[in-house]
């Protein structure tokens, strides 16, 4: 069910809390996948 | 598209390319396609990030919606994951068709922008289509670019080194 809109406040708040779960979602999503793309890498000695 | 035109030389100028460049231009479709891989990943972020900004989840239903997670998962979700498998597996012939895969899903885009959503709410007789002579000088201009290309890539040391000159390549 759509959400119901009174103000631009109600919708910024509401926008911007799932924006922020999402960004959540990609910083925990982004670094798992470059672990998948870089996981049979030759292992480079960096010391 | 630098992975897409390699596979297109590989396969017609196959005679110019000495080993070492063969050699280099896997690490480089390598190299890209991990990068591409990762980037359209980002892109991906950014498109779910946008819709969730302008509130836009309730179009995804609808068919304009439908035609946009076609472009969304067909052409950019799935050939990043194509590309990390081919990265994983080191599989170039994965990664070239990833790259074809990728050429067409960026040529859709485009047309979705210029052509196919342009003015969507207007009657189809009323919508923006090119011309003929439009359609005739896109021809012309990509036609120029692979005639010059090939007539360059034949006749210099693009792919391979000069004999004369083989250090400074």
């Amino acid at each position: 069910m759509e959400p119901d809109y009174h103000t631009l406040q109600d919708f910024m708040t509401h926008t911007k809390g799932i924006a922020y779960l999402v960004m959540a979602v990609a910083l925990v999503a982004l670094p798992l996948f470059w672990h998948f793309l870089t996981g049979r890498d030759d292992k480079k000695k960096t010391f | 598209m630098v992975i897409f035109e390699h596979a297109v030389v590989d396969r017609f100028l196959h005679d110019k390319i000495d080993e070492e460049h063969d050699i280099e231009s896997r690490n480089v479709a390598l190299g890209f396609g991990k990068a591409a891989s990762f980037l359209m990943a980002g892109y991906l972020m950014i498109q779910v990030i946008g819709i969730t900004m302008d509130d836009d989840w309730k179009y995804l239903g609808t068919r304009w919606g439908l035609w946009y997670l076609i472009e969304m998962i067909g052409f950019v979700g799935l050939p990043a994951v194509v590309y990390a498998i081919g990265v994983r597996e080191r599989n170039i012939e994965m990664i070239q068709k990833a790259s074809l895969w990728t050429v067409i899903g960026i040529v859709l885009n485009r047309l979705n922008i210029s052509l196919v959503a342009f003015n969507w709410q207007l009657p189809l007789d009323q919508r923006y289509f090119p011309s003929w002579m439009e359609i005739m000088t896109t021809v012309f201009i990509i036609t120029i670019g692979v005639v010059m290309f090939k007539f360059i890539a034949t006749r210099m040391p693009i792919l391979h080194a000069h004999p004369d000159y083989p250090d400074d390549h």
